[in-house]
């Protein structure tokens, strides 16, 4: 039998390491300019690339599922990591919005 | 008549149909099983030879998870009663004002003790401990897939912490807290070797720790029944894997931290010190990198124990069983950034402050999404009345009422006015008791039939409950108000007249209540357990509480008679006749192909049968290996530095014994894993779990490296002023050709090995050839920076620069024996072509060590850019 290429735990995770990312450079940037609107603005970004990027990995998800190339376990996890994912990265951001220079 | 088609067979086969295979395998192999017919006469009894525990004192070269994982407990709960002892005397101490019971000396040695102890002795290694018991079993393994290594971890940890804990007699133990920040801790303010006790304390848990981790992630991941794949796999192996993984990330950080605070004490090195370009603030980030993801290290398995008992008592299937799995990955993953919640009222800047705030929030909405899930299965269940569903009930409720003060301390302002007082205490008493040590009395009671096949009293359990119950409220409760009032932490006394007499007294009688019903455990469990022995027993009260995971079916040293395939959470709800099966041999594995231990290994994902494991048996080495490992870093401690090497070389003299059998080439050879079904007992590269497990080594040891490259980059944002010497780029050019020569040599020996006749002869000298440019460029890159006058205790620069190359200094030696190594065994014809998983783990150690090489040489050069 032919095998196929296996389905990983890299779906399910993806999204969280994109979340720890972001929140990593959102504290670094507020630790190397602190008190002022860089940290902010560098968060801004920062959110705005990683809900892009969590958007696009959604997407991903589900093409690869749609191919049949993702069981619907593997799927059902990956979306809701996803969107706890999209939920930590806003609520991360939300000191940079509310807390300002 | 066509014999039935059992339930898992027929569940795996259709899962296959789903699905695209990992390996290759077939499913409809499954059919074969159940197998037909009687087993060969003696087969069992051979089976049972093999997997003896030895008796007399040849136990003490027993390897075999069940005998090491008992030990493994019995220790860490007797670490738990000495560590509750010590908060005895502290709560006699505390109960009225100005009471002189203990110097405040003493005192001080009591908390420390009292949470190291609690953190480092008992709640991490009980966990562990547990695992290394219940989960072969429960995923239908005879063992964890590296024995020694087990064996290994247990005996540094008692040796380690025997040592720790007895320094409290001598008045050797550390007063500076069980996070030991510096400056406290540091050689001015804790002179003496009292803070080295803890260091060493600590390194031999840190050890034994990551040692567990990497073999119970690699048992997860490739040790598990076929058919039972990542969906179908029991929860508690989830949180097992998490927490190994967790280990793996965060263990890293509290080695670079101990390793740093000791050269900092030991050579001046100003690493800490605010005033030479170091920083305290840098301590407590590396410390609660670890400390805060450490919480839920503890949290994460014992919740796993606790779902799956709740599934049992309710006699239902986890509600939510996805939720919760998902709960759990995002509860590891959201756990590493909330760790300067801890350092709140260090002056941070508000914006991160906020973002700690906020990552402290989001925490509590998984773990409160697997508390709804627990509560709905027991509401949804027919709820058995025994003890472990008092102390499962007991423990959430504990928990949660942790769990919401936790949301209160973890909103700033607030945190600024109890911080350092009795309401955290309170707080994480209720988190760590609700969370941990009540699942852990349940699983006490719950496993006990597994283990010896008796029951612990009924009767004496429920007032073990009640007294525990009653004493965490009356003990901790009182301690929000003493803590509201101002109480701090860590103080040996208070003043008359202030209210505080009336909370404290009411604690020191909660304490002495839990004591009570600690006491009451441990005369029945030793009344329990002394009645039968181990390994079997002779009760016939297994499985009393109708569970439905594997670790039922298990019945002796080798965990399963035979290892079934599997396709339910339940198995045993799912069939009837499965321990019948099970018991007769009629799945994978029922006796001993080769005549030695052996395990079957399974694919990562979707658990497809690959090769049969030779396991290796009894040793000395692991227990001895220990014992040297424990004398050079004691014997380091008091100075004595010629003993000190001789044990350090018997370390490496036994580490190298213990591992030389460990690759035993039997090229291709294949054998009939049961049904006929045809699997090789050599396999190198990712196939092969050991390739996984040197993968987890090294990136236990890349984390730690980047934790020294995030010590470099801190001090140099904190402190730029003292970044005074310009970067020498002398050795850039040299440093890296040799670094990548290093890497490329490693590379090249495995094509080498398999493509030429002489390829044993020449990938050994590969091997050297990568360690001797490895270590020219060591040295080529810390003379440069000696020769641009950089010293290590002048500044953080040279404080950071060369710590970081004092830890790659520690992995080129080991690449260099590792290389001695490997050339031993080639020279005794024990490197063949065209593959060996000798080759295959250390060349990933070398070119790691030539990736970590260039990084060192990099960064300080790089960054500040174009000099100072």
């Amino acid at each position: 039998m032919k095998a196929l290429k296996p389905s990983s735990g890299r779906p399910i995770v993806t999204a969280l390491v994109i979340w720890f990312a972001h929140f990593m450079v959102v504290w670094a940037a507020g630790e190397i300019w602190p008190h002022q609107w860089t940290a902010n603005a560098v968060a801004w970004g920062a959110t705005a690339i990683a809900l892009l990027a969590v958007g696009v990995h959604d997407v991903r998800l589900k093409a690869r599922h749609a191919d049949g190339r993702l069981p619907g376990w593997s799927y059902r996890l990956a979306r809701g990591s996803a969107a706890i994912a999209a939920a930590a990265v806003v609520f991360s951001a939300l000191p940079s919005v509310v807390l300002l220079p | 008549m066509t014999p039935r088609v059992p339930p898992g067979v027929a569940g795996a086969i259709d899962d296959a149909a789903t699905a695209p295979s990992e390996t290759g395998f077939d499913a409809r192999l499954y059919e074969r099983f159940p197998t037909q017919g009687r087993r060969p006469r003696g087969e069992l009894e051979e089976l049972k030879k093999v997997w003896e525990t030895p008796t007399g004192w040849r136990a003490f070269s027993a390897v075999n998870n069940n005998f090491i994982g008992f030990l493994f407990i019995v220790t860490a709960f007797g670490f738990f009663v000495a560590a509750g002892v010590l908060s005895l005397v502290m709560r006699v101490q505390l109960s009225a004002p100005l009471a002189g019971i203990v110097p405040q000396e003493t005192y001080n040695q009591l908390f420390t003790m009292h949470g190291s102890v609690m953190m480092f002795l008992f709640a991490v290694p009980a966990v562990e401990a547990i695992a290394v018991l219940l989960l072969p079993q429960m995923i239908g393994a005879r063992d964890l897939p590296f024995p020694r290594l087990s064996a290994y971890s247990y005996w540094a940890y008692l040796i380690g912490g025997v040592v720790f804990f007895c320094s409290i007699f001598f008045s050797l133990a550390p007063s500076g807290g069980w996070f030991m920040y510096p400056p406290l801790s540091s050689a001015v303010y804790a002179q003496g070797i009292n803070a080295d006790f803890w260091l060493l304390g600590i390194g031999f848990i840190e050890i034994s720790a990551i040692a567990g981790a990497i073999e119970l992630t690699v048992g997860v991941l490739r040790t598990r029944a076929p058919g039972m794949t990542l969906a179908k796999m029991p929860l508690y192996a989830w949180a097992v894997l998490i927490f190994g993984v967790m280990i793996i990330l965060a263990f890293p950080a509290m080695i670079m931290v101990t390793f740093l605070l000791e050269l900092e004490r030991a050579f001046n090195w100003p690493l800490f010190d605010a005033t030479r370009g170091g920083d305290p603030l840098l301590y407590q980030h590396l410390f609660w990198f670890f400390g805060h993801p450490d919480v839920y290290i503890i949290f994460i398995p014992a919740s796993a124990m606790l779902s799956t008992m709740i599934v049992t008592v309710a006699q239902k299937p986890l509600v939510g069983h996805e939720i919760v799995v998902l709960a759990l990955i995002a509860t590891g993953f959201i756990s590493f950034g909330v760790w300067a919640h801890h350092m709140f009222t260090v002056g941070l800047p508000g914006l991160s402050a906020g973002y700690f705030s906020a990552a402290s929030m989001a925490v509590a909405i998984p773990a409160g999404a697997q508390v709804f899930a627990w509560i709905a299965t027991l509401a949804a269940g027919r709820i058995q009345r025994n003890v472990p569903s008092l102390f499962l009930v007991g423990g959430i409720l504990i928990f949660v009422m942790g769990g919401l003060t936790g949301v209160m301390v973890g909103m700033v302002a607030f945190d600024g006015q109890v911080h350092d007082t009795y309401f955290v205490v309170a707080h994480f008493h209720y988190v760590l008791i609700g969370s941990m040590v009540f699942p852990l009395f349940a699983a006490f009671y719950y496993w006990t039939p597994m283990v010896n096949g008796q029951q612990l009293s009924e009767r004496v359990g429920r007032w073990v409950f009640w007294l525990n119950f009653v004493g965490v409220h009356v003990c901790f409760l009182p301690m929000h108000l003493s803590g509201l009032m101002g109480m701090p932490r860590r103080v040996d006394t208070y003043l008359p007249g202030r209210s505080m007499e009336v909370p404290n007294l009411i604690s020191t009688v909660g304490a002495f209540i839990m004591a009570a019903g600690v006491l009451l455990f441990l005369i029945d469990a030793i009344r329990c357990y002394s009645r039968q022995g181990m390994g079997g027993g002779g009760g016939n009260a297994r499985n009393v509480h109708h569970g439905g995971t594997l670790e039922w079916l298990s019945t002796g040293n080798y965990g399963i008679r035979s290892i079934p395939v599997v396709s339910s959470l339940e198995p045993l709800w799912a069939d009837a006749r499965l321990r019948e099966n099970v018991e007769a041999g009629r799945y994978f594995l029922p006796g001993t192909t080769t005549g030695a231990r052996e395990t079957l290994i399974t694919s990562s994902s979707r658990a497809e049968p690959q090769y049969v494991q030779i396991m290796p048996g009894p040793a000395w080495s692991p227990l001895l290996a220990a014992l040297f490992t424990a004398g050079f870093f004691l014997l380091l401690t008091v100075k004595a530095l010629t003993l000190s090497a001789i044990c350090g070389v018997l370390t490496i003299v036994c580490v190298m014994r213990w591992v030389w059998h460990n690759d035993r080439h039997i090229p291709q050879k294949q054998v009939d894993a049961g049904g006929g079904i045809l699997l090789p007992t050599y396999v190198t590269g990712p196939t092969s779990h050991g390739w996984w497990a040197a993968v987890l080594l090294v990136i236990v040891l890349g984390m730690i490296f980047l934790m020294a490259m995030f010590s470099y980059l801190y001090l140099f944002g904190a402190h730029p002023d003292w970044w005074r010497i310009a970067a020498p780029r002398g050795a850039l050019a040299p440093g890296l050709l040799l670094l990548g020569a290093s890497g490329g040599l490693a590379y090249a020996a495995r094509p080498l090995l398999a493509r030429f006749k002489r390829g044993s002869g020449l990938s050994a000298a590969t091997m050297a050839l990568s360690m001797v440019c490895l270590a020219a460029a060591l040295a080529v890159d810390s003379l440069d920076w000696w020769n641009a006058g950089l010293r290590g205790d002048a500044s953080g620069q040279g404080a950071a620069i060369y710590a970081m190359l004092a830890w790659h200094s520690s992995i080129v030696l080991a690449v260099m024996l590792s290389a001695v190594y490997y050339l031993a065994r080639w020279m005794r014809g024990l490197a063949p072509g065209p593959a060996n998983k000798t080759l295959e783990a250390l060349r990933i150690l070398f070119m790691f060590a030539a990736c970590e090489g260039a990084a060192a040489l990099l960064l300080p050069r790089v960054l500040p850019w174009g000099g100072v």
